[in-house]
């Protein structure tokens, strides 16, 4: 049994102290950002990013990887006490709260709660699984491949997220064009500078991040009204025998549809989320209720974001590419604390991989103590008005930007790209896909150079090899098909009327 | 009224040609032997047909008027703006105050008294980051 004994050896490397401490830490962090408005994973996962220099990285990693997982746990009981999700919760408000204005938080949290464990557990496991195996996989990607697997990517992650290909795509290709600003590697002449000194370095991740999910959602968050919930702060969390009884088949088929969404190119939590709440509307026995405050409603979808939230790991860890927003912050984390993820990673640093997919199931068991039992303190947390609260978000971002170099001009650069997201945001542009455009285009012109040179700049590779072949083919076909059911939907439109 | 649908192609398009503009400035190369311009030239030319689709295709879905507010954003922006000036010639717990005040007044309830709460509890924040944490603070 390889898998138990590398399980154990990430044990031994998760359950330090100072790991344990870390991952703890990152748990706090992470279900706090995930409670509050304004301040999501990907925003804090940056401007926590220059103080992790001075940790080991495997313990910057467990951390940061805590503030995620640890965010979609907070975020869920904000959608269903508050209806308010921040990060990606977005199917908990609708059975979640339900429950609530019946007057059954406490079942709704537990169940939430619960289900999310289940679901990150299954999530390890296939994790720990899968994650070697596909190593190998990655032997056989060339240059062709991987920017074929990058183009792919950039679809799925725009209809995924924005649920319009056009507009995600065109801010993938939009964060590409701002990777591009500053010193050509290859050749060091200056791109798109404007002679301002410090773009020479280029524009700092950190930067963009902050700007376009800090400032921009402060400031969204400022245009809207503050709402109020009827949540009256009291609640009764132990649900009764019969609801236990229908919660876990729902959390069992929330931890499928998650862990196998979460490892698609494009996947992740939001997705994961609607497969299993639509899984369990067609499967549940139950399925008359849902919508309605159901809890499958609750327990399905919280083990599917979960789940997803675990096993994205997968094509970063054994490919090295990030499927999704979060994930490329992630690779941008590895590899600024010297690692470079991919089929290598997990033979040249085991400790790193095992220790962090072990702290995955250590930081699980911190988030249901957090979840369950001590839920009542977190409830507080909504006592604080978001007036009081978003001058103290806007002064991390000050100290966070200045962290990367101690330098108070890089606030700056975050104050434009700000106002750069803000005008996304109002021209309903998701900033999500920038972020990975951003992290992905460097990678993507140097495999798109390399490619040209070795195939003496034809483009017939991308179509005569067969993994990319494949890859563009279904990029093409997904455009035939936006097309035609563009085109059918406007001629049902015209008959209509 | 402006249309949300058509103005998003048409900002996205702008964006293009910024880059798609500045892009022959530097060595273009042959596909064979690509140079620094050549990758900025397809990613903006790409985006300008992408942002062009965008334009086209809200000529035929439902007109959504824009909704862009210019108070809050430039509230913020100037608070960011004046942090970074006055820690720079002043120092950071002055800039954080001035921070805290501009910025408190894009919210629809200020008050004097919290916003000065608001300001003395993060200069304790970042006093403790600065002797606590030993990060790099100009503070005073």
């Amino acid at each position: 049994m390889e898998i138990v004994d590398n399980l154990v050896f990430g044990f031994s490397h998760a359950l330090t102290l100072q790991n344990l401490l870390l991952c703890a830490l990152g748990c706090v962090v992470g279900m706090l950002v995930g409670l509050l408005p304004g301040l999501g994973p990907l925003a804090t996962i940056s401007l926590l990013l220059p103080l992790t220099f001075s940790l080991p990285p495997t313990g910057a990693l467990i951390m940061l990887a805590g503030i995620y997982y640890g965010a979609q746990y907070g975020d869920n009981v904000s959608a269903i006490t508050m209806k308010i999700p921040h990060a990606s919760s977005i199917v908990a408000c609708i059975d979640g709260y339900q429950m609530t204005l019946k007057g059954k938080t406490g079942v709704a949290l537990f169940a939430a709660g619960v289900s999310s464990f289940i679901g990150g557990t299954v999530a390890i496991i296939v994790l720990a699984w899968l994650a070697p195996a596909l190593s190998n996989v990655a032997l056989l990607f060339g240059p062709v491949e991987y920017c074929a697997l990058v183009l792919f990517g950039f679809v799925c992650v725009s209809f995924v997220t924005t649920g319009n290909v056009l507009d995600g795509l065109a801010m993938c290709l939009v964060g590409v064009l701002l990777g591009q600003i500053g010193t050509d590697v290859e050749t060091g002449s200056q791109r798109f500078t404007m002679n301002i000194q410090s773009l020479y370095d280029g524009v700092h991740l950190v930067s963009l991040a902050l700007g376009c999910f800090g400032i921009a959602e402060i400031t969204k968050n400022l245009d809207n009204k503050e709402q109020r919930s009827p949540f009256n702060g009291t609640i009764k969390l132990i649900p009764t025998w019969l609801e236990l009884k229908r919660m876990f088949p729902s959390a069992l088929r929330g931890s499928i549809v998650g862990s196998v969404l979460g490892i698609m190119p494009g996947g992740g939590p939001v997705i994961a989320q609607f497969a299993a709440y639509a899984v369990d509307k067609k499967f549940s026995k139950y399925r008359d209720e849902i919508g309605q405050g159901a809890i499958e409603g609750v327990a399905g979808q919280a083990a599917a974001d979960e789940a997803a939230a675990r096993t994205s790991f997968i094509p970063l860890m054994s490919l090295g590419i990030p499927e999704n927003a979060v994930m490329a912050l992630m690779m941008a984390a590895f590899i600024i604390n010297g690692v470079q993820p991919g089929p290598a990673m997990i033979k040249k640093h085991p400790e790193l991989f095992w220790g962090l997919v072990a702290s995955m199931w250590i930081g699980n068991c911190f988030l249901l103590l957090l979840n369950v039992p001590l839920v009542r303190i977190w409830l507080s947390v909504f006592k604080i008005k978001y007036s009081s609260l978003f001058p103290a978000i806007l002064f991390f971002c000050c100290v966070g930007t200045y962290s990367i170099a101690n330098n108070l001009h890089d606030i700056y650069a975050t104050a434009t790209l700000g106002v750069l997201g803000y005008v996304f945001l109002r021209f309903k542009l998701d900033p999500a896909p920038l972020v990975l455009g951003f992290i992905l285009g460097p990678m993507l012109e140097e495999n798109f150079r390399r490619a040209m040179v070795i195939n003496r700049g034809s483009f017939a590779a991308f179509v005569t090899r067969p993994i990319s072949a494949v890859l563009v083919g279904m990029v093409f076909l997904f455009f035939t098909w936006q097309l035609v059911s563009f085109v059918r939907d406007q001629r049902k439109a015209r008959t209509t009327k | 009224m402006i249309n949300q649908n058509s103005a998003r192609g048409l900002l996205l398009a702008a964006v293009a040609l910024f880059f798609l503009l500045q892009a022959p400035g530097y060595t273009i190369g042959s596909l064979s032997r690509p140079g620094p311009g050549l990758f900025p030239l397809l990613v903006s030319g790409l985006l300008l047909l992408v942002s062009l689709a965008i334009f086209v295709r809200s000529r035929f879905i439902e007109v959504v008027p824009l909704d862009f507010r210019i108070r809050n954003i430039a509230l913020v922006t100037a608070s960011l703006v004046s942090f970074a000036l006055v820690s720079e010639f002043v120092n950071m717990l002055a800039g954080i105050a001035v921070m805290v005040t501009m910025a408190s007044l894009a919210s629809d309830d200020f008050s004097i008294p919290r916003t000065a709460t608001i300001a003395v509890a993060l200069c304790l924040v970042a006093v403790a980051m600065k002797k606590g944490l030993g990060v790099q603070l100009p503070l005073w």
